[in-house]
C-alpha cells in the first residue's frame, strides 16, 4: 500500500480505535497523541514515487475516484504541515483540557477530533475535486456533533446552523464538480491548470460561482460567515484547532486550489470574477475587524478576527501563493496560541468575556505573555510571523492596484490593534485583586512551545 | 431457468399455508427467501444481470404466449427484491407476534407480494404487467391491515387509490391493445406509425404508475398507510412496494420514448412532479412528530427524485437512486419497528433514550440519515451526482437546483432526529430489550448503505456500458 493512503488511513483508524475503546482511557489517550506523532512521521519520511500523478483509494467508475496524490504541490504540502503539527500540539492541549474541565462524552469528543483533522489531512492531499469533495462533508460530519457537544440549547442551534451552512456550501460545490467533470472529464487539479477553459463559455460564470461560492462558506467570506461565531459554542479545542485552523483553512484551501488550479489564473482575470472576490473578501476584512472591537467575548472576538484574516489569504491568493502561503502558515500559527489561551483562561478562572479580564496577566504570566507576544503578531508587529507575512502581503500586491487596495491592510491593521490590545492592556496593566493561578504545564507548554517556534521562523525568513 | 425465480416465492407462499406447529410458516418462508436468494445471485453475477433476451412461458413465444423479457434494470431489481425481501422476512420472522394466531397466512402472502414484484419486472408484455402489479397491490394491502383495526383503516386508502390506478391501467391496456393489436412492449417498440389512441392509452398506463408509486399529488394513500401498518410488514413493505411501478415506469419509457410515447410531455412533467415531491414531502416530514410518519414524508421525497430520473431518463442515477432509498429506508424503518415494538419508543421526543438503549440502532440513524441527505462516501450520493449530471445535460436549472436543495431539505427534518438521539444527556446504561436476532437484517443493510457507495456506482455504470 502506497504510503500516502497509510498516512490519510492512520487517523481514520486512531479514530476509529478511540470510539472503540470502551473505558480504557489510558489505552484512548495514548491511541491520541501517537495518531498526530505516527502522520508525522509519515509526513517527514515520505519519499514520492515521481511516477504516477495519483494514487487511488476507491474507484466509483467513468474516471470518478476517490485518490490521494503522490506529490503534493506547495499549498498543499503546507497545509499538510501545519494540519499535522498543530494536531499534535492540540492533541496535548486536548488531553489536558478534558481532564481539568472533566468534560463528558470524552470518548466521543476525542474520536470525533481525530476523525475531523485526519479528513483535513486528506483534503489537503486529495487529488481530485471529488475526493476534496469527500473530504470536506466527512469533516462536516464530524465537526457537527463536535460544535453541538455540550449539549444546550444554544450549542445545538449553532450545530444545526453550522451543518445548514456547510451543506448548503457543498450542494453549490458539487454542482460546480459535476460541471468540470461532465466538460473536462478529469478533475485532478493538483497537476492540471485551467480545467474550466474546456467548460462551455455559458456555463463557465456559473461553475466559477458555484465553486467560489462552495468553498467560502468553510472560509467564512462575508455573507456566508454566520455560523463561525456561532460555532465558539464549541469546546475551546474545537475552536483552537478546527475553527482556527483545520476547518476554515480547508475552505482556505479550496478557494486557493479553485483560483490557481481550477480557473486557472488567466481566466480568473479575463472574466472579472476577480472583482467580487477582492471585493467581498476585502469587505469581509474591514467588517469583521470592526465587528470583532464590539465583542466582549473573549472567543468570539477571536473569531471575528478569525473570519478577517481568512480574508486576508483570499485576498491575497488572487495575486500572488506565496504571500498567501505565508499568511496561511502565520495565522494558523498565531489564531491556535490566541484560542488556545482563552481556553486556559476560561479553565482556570472561569472567565469568558473580555471585560472581566482586568489583572489576567499577573495570575496565569506564562499564558498570558503568549497571548501577548501573538496578539503584536497579529497585528502585524514584530517579533512574530505576522509582521513578516503581512510585510509580504504588501509587497506582492501589484502596482495599479496598490493605492486602493493596500490600504485596506493598514486599516485593518489599525482595528485588529484596536481589538487586541485592548485585551493586552487590560490584562497587564489593569490591577485586581486576585493572586497567581498555578498553570498546568500540559495547557501552557504546548502554546509557549508553538510562540518560540513562530519568534524563530521570523528570523529564519 | 428465468421463470424459477418468482416461482421459488409462489411455491414457498403454497407450502406457508400448508404449515403446521413443527414446520413453521417462518422457516418455511425463509427458506424459500433464501433459495431465491441464491437463484439470483448464483454464479457470475454481473454476468446474470446483464442476460438479455425473451421468453416465452411454457415454450409459448410472443405474440400469443407470456413473455417474460429479461434485461438489466429489471434483473437488478429482481436481486433487489430477492435481497429486501430475504431480510424483510427475517426481521419479520423476529418480531413475536401478540396474538396466539398463526401467521400461515402473513408469510405466504408476503412470499406472493415477493413473487409478484419480481414478476412485474420481468414481464414483456402489458397485461402481464397489470395481472402482478393487481397481485402486488392485493398483497400488500393484505399485509398492511394484517388483523390491526388501524392498519385495516388506514390502508382502505390505499385499496381505493390502488384499485382506481388498476382500473386506469386496464383503460390504457385496452386502448394500446385496440390501437396495435398486440400487448408485447417489445412489438409495441417497433410500430412505425403509432396513433393518438396508443399514445393516450400510455398516458393513461403512466398515470396508474404514477399513483401507485404515490408521486405527489397522488402521495395522500402513502403517509396513513406506512405510518400505521402493523410492525411485521415495516421490512418489505416501504422499501420495495413503490419501487416496482417506479422501474415498470422506467422500463416503459426507456423501450418507448422515442416513438410511442410523447416523451416530452413527459420529460417536461415528471421532472416537474418530481420536484414538487422533494419539497412537499420533506416540508411536511418536517411538521410530523410521529417517526413512521417522518420517515413516509421521507419516502415521498425521495421517491420524488426517482421520479425526475425516470423523467430525464437516466439509468444511473435512477437506478442508484432505487437501490439507494430501499436499503436505507428498509434500515431506518426496521429500526423504527424495532424500537416501537420493544422499547415503546415512537416519537421524535421519546428517541432521547436511544442511545442508552441500543447504540447499534442509534448508528443506523446517523448513518442512514446521511445516506438519505446524500453526502459522500454514503450509497446516496451518487444517485445525486447523477441525477444532476443528467439534468445539466436537459439543460434543466431548475431541476438541478431542487435535486441540490434536497440535501438541505432532508437535513431538515432528519436533524431534529438525530439531534435526538447524539445530543442527550447519558443516565446509566439501560438494559437493552431489543432481542439480538432483530439486529442482523438491520445491521446488514446499514453496512450496505456503506458498501454500495463505494462499489454500486461502478456496478451500475458497467451495466449501462454493456446494456
Amino acid at each position: 500500500m502506497n504510503e500516502m493512503i497509510l498516512m490519510v488511513l492512520t487517523g481514520f483508524a486512531a479514530s476509529l480505535c478511540i470510539a472503540l475503546s470502551k473505558n480504557k482511557h489510558t489505552f484512548r489517550n495514548m491511541i491520541f497523541i501517537t495518531a498526530p506523532f505516527l502522520v508525522l512521521l509519515q509526513n517527514i519520511t515520505y519519499q514520492k514515487d515521481s511516477l504516477v500523478n495519483e494514487i487511488k483509494i476507491a474507484d466509483f467508475g467513468n474516471g470518478l475516484s476517490l485518490a490521494v496524490v503522490d506529490s503534493p504541490n506547495m499549498v498543499a504540502t503546507l497545509f499538510l504541515y501545519v494540519a499535522s503539527i498543530l494536531w499534535l500540539f492540540a492533541a496535548f492541549y486536548t488531553l489536558s483540557y478534558i481532564q481539568k474541565n472533566s468534560l463528558k462524552k470524552s470518548t466521543r469528543f476525542l474520536s470525533l477530533f481525530t476523525l475531523a483533522v485526519s479528513s483535513a489531512i486528506g483534503i489537503s492531499v486529495s487529488a481530485n475535486l471529488l475526493s476534496l469533495f469527500i473530504f470536506y462533508e466527512l469533516l462536516t460530519m464530524a465537526t457537527w456533533p463536535l460544535v453541538g457537544h455540550k449539549e444546550n440549547q444554544e450549542a445545538k442551534k449553532s450545530a444545526r446552523l453550522y451543518l445548514y451552512y456547510t451543506l448548503g456550501g457543498a450542494s453549490l460545490m458539487m454542482l460546480g464538480i459535476v460541471i468540470i467533470w461532465k466538460y473536462s472529464g478529469n478533475m485532478n487539479f493538483q497537476y492540471a491548470n485551467g480545467m474550466l477553459q474546456m467548460v462551455p463559455s455559458n456555463l463557465q460564470k456559473i461553475t466559477m460561482a458555484a465553486l467560489l461560492l462552495g468553498s467560502s462558506v468553510k472560509a467564512a467570506i462575508f455573507p456566508l460567515h454566520g455560523w463561525l461565531p456561532k460555532a465558539m459554542v464549541a469546546p475551546t479545542p474545537v475552536s483552537a484547532l478546527l475553527h482556527a485552523v483545520a476547518v476554515v483553512k480547508a475552505g482556505v484551501f479550496a478557494i486557493l486550489i479553485v483560483i490557481h488550479n481550477v480557473i486557472g489564473l488567466d481566466l480568473f482575470f479575463q472574466s472579472g470574477i476577480y472583482k467580487y472576490v477582492l471585493f467581498s473578501s476585502g469587505f469581509t476584512i474591514i467588517y469583521a475587524s470592526i465587528r470583532a472591537c464590539g465583542e466582549d467575548n473573549l472567543k468570539k472576538r477571536l473569531a471575528y478576527s478569525t473570519i478577517a484574516h481568512l480574508s486576508y489569504i483570499v485576498y491575497a491568493g488572487c495575486f500572488s501563493l506565496l504571500a498567501a502561503v505565508l499568511h496561511f502558515l502565520a495565522h494558523a500559527l498565531m489564531k491556535i496560541v490566541l484560542f488556545m489561551a482563552a481556553g486556559i483562561i476560561q479553565t482556570e478562572t472561569g472567565k469568558k468575556k473580555i471585560s472581566e479580564m482586568a489583572g489576567i496577566g499577573s495570575m496565569l504570566p506564562k499564558t498570558f505573555s503568549a497571548f501577548t507576544i501573538m496578539s503584536l503578531g497579529l497585528i502585524g508587529l514584530p517579533p512574530v510571523i505576522g509582521f513578516v507575512s503581512k510585510f509580504q502581503l504588501l509587497g506582492y500586491l501589484p502596482n495599479g492596484l496598490s493605492s486602493i487596495y493596500s490600504s485596506i491592510f493598514v486599516i485593518s491593521g489599525m482595528v485588529s490593534a484596536a481589538y487586541l490590545l485592548p485585551i493586552v492592556i487590560k490584562g497587564w496593566f489593569e490591577l485586581s485583586k486576585t493572586k497567581k493561578i498555578k498553570e498546568s504545564n500540559g495547557m501552557t507548554v504546548p502554546i509557549l512551545i508553538i510562540t518560540l517556534s513562530a519568534c524563530v521562523l521570523t528570523l529564519l525568513n | 431457468m428465468i421463470f424459477a425465480i418468482p416461482l421459488s416465492f409462489f411455491v414457498g407462499a403454497v407450502f406457508c399455508i400448508l404449515a403446521n406447529k413443527k414446520i413453521t410458516a417462518k422457516k418455511i418462508a425463509i427458506t424459500f427467501a433464501l433459495i431465491n436468494f441464491a437463484l439470483c445471485f448464483q454464479g457470475n453475477f454481473v454476468n446474470n444481470l446483464l442476460a438479455k433476451g425473451s421468453f416465452g412461458l411454457g415454450g409459448w413465444t410472443p405474440p400469443y404466449g407470456i413473455e417474460f423479457f429479461a434485461e438489466p434494470i429489471g434483473l437488478t431489481f429482481v436481486c433487489l427484491v430477492s435481497m429486501i425481501g430475504f431480510f424483510g422476512l427475517m426481521y419479520a420472522g423476529a418480531i413475536p407476534s401478540k396474538s396466539k394466531q398463526n401467521n400461515n397466512l402473513f408469510f405466504a402472502l408476503t412470499l406472493f407480494l415477493l413473487g409478484a414484484l419480481q414478476a412485474i419486472s420481468l414481464s414483456g408484455d402489458l397485461f402481464n404487467i397489470y395481472v402482478w402489479l393487481e397481485l402486488s397491490s392485493i398483497c400488500a394491502f393484505a399485509i398492511m391491515g394484517y388483523r390491526t383495526k388501524e392498519g385495516a383503516f388506514a390502508t382502505f386508502n390505499y385499496l381505493l387509490a390502488a384499485g382506481v390506478a388498476g382500473v386506469i391501467f386496464l383503460l390504457g391496456t385496452g386502448l394500446v391493445y385496440g390501437a396495435s393489436g398486440t400487448l408485447n412492449l417489445a412489438q409495441i417498440s417497433t410500430l412505425p406509425n403509432p396513433g393518438q389512441s396508443i399514445s393516450s392509452g400510455f398516458a393513461l398506463i403512466i398515470t396508474s404508475l404514477l399513483i401507485k408509486m404515490a408521486l405527489t399529488p397522488f402521495h395522500f394513500w402513502l403517509p396513513d398507510a406506512y405510518g400505521n401498518s402493523p410492525t411485521k410488514t415495516l421490512g418489505v413493505i416501504p422499501a420495495i412496494v413503490t419501487k416496482a411501478p417506479a422501474i415498470i415506469l422506467f422500463k416503459i419509457a426507456l423501450q418507448l420514448h422515442q416513438n410511442q410515447i410523447n416523451w416530452i410531455a413527459f420529460e417536461f412533467f415528471l421532472p416537474l412532479m418530481g420536484a414538487g415531491a422533494v419539497i412537499y414531502g420533506s416540508l411536511m416530514a418536517v411538521k410530523q412528530a410521529k417517526l413512521k410518519k417522518i420517515l413516509a414524508y421521507s419516502s415521498i421525497a425521495q421517491l420524488g427524485l426517482v421520479a425526475i430520473g425516470i423523467g430525464i431518463l437516466d439509468v444511473k442515477g435512477t437506478l442508484i437512486q432505487i437501490i439507494a432509498h430501499s436499503v436505507v429506508k428498509f434500515s431506518l424503518f426496521c429500526s423504527v419497528g424495532a424500537l416501537e415494538h420493544f422499547a415503546n419508543i415512537k416519537t421524535i421526543d421519546e428517541l432521547k433514550s436511544t442511545f442508552q438503549k441500543s447504540p447499534i440502532l442509534s448508528w443506523v440513524f446517523i448513518i442512514c440519515g446521511f445516506s438519505l441527505a446524500g453526502i459522500p462516501p454514503f450509497a446516496g450520493f451518487f444517485a445525486k451526482y447523477y441525477l444532476v449530471v443528467s439534468s445539466l445535460e436537459k439543460n434543466n436549472f431548475f431541476i438541478v437546483a431542487v435535486i441540490l436543495l434536497s440535501s438541505l431539505l432532508t437535513a431538515g427534518y432528519f436533524l431534529k432526529i438525530l439531534e435526538n438521539i447524539v445530543f442527550t444527556k447519558y443516565t446509566k446504561k439501560l438494559k437493552s430489550l431489543i432481542p439480538k436476532t432483530i439486529y442482523f437484517p438491520i445491521v446488514f443493510n446499514c453496512s450496505l448503505v456503506i458498501i454500495f457507495g463505494i462499489f454500486l456506482p461502478k456496478l451500475i455504470s458497467a451495466l449501462e456500458g454493456l446494456a
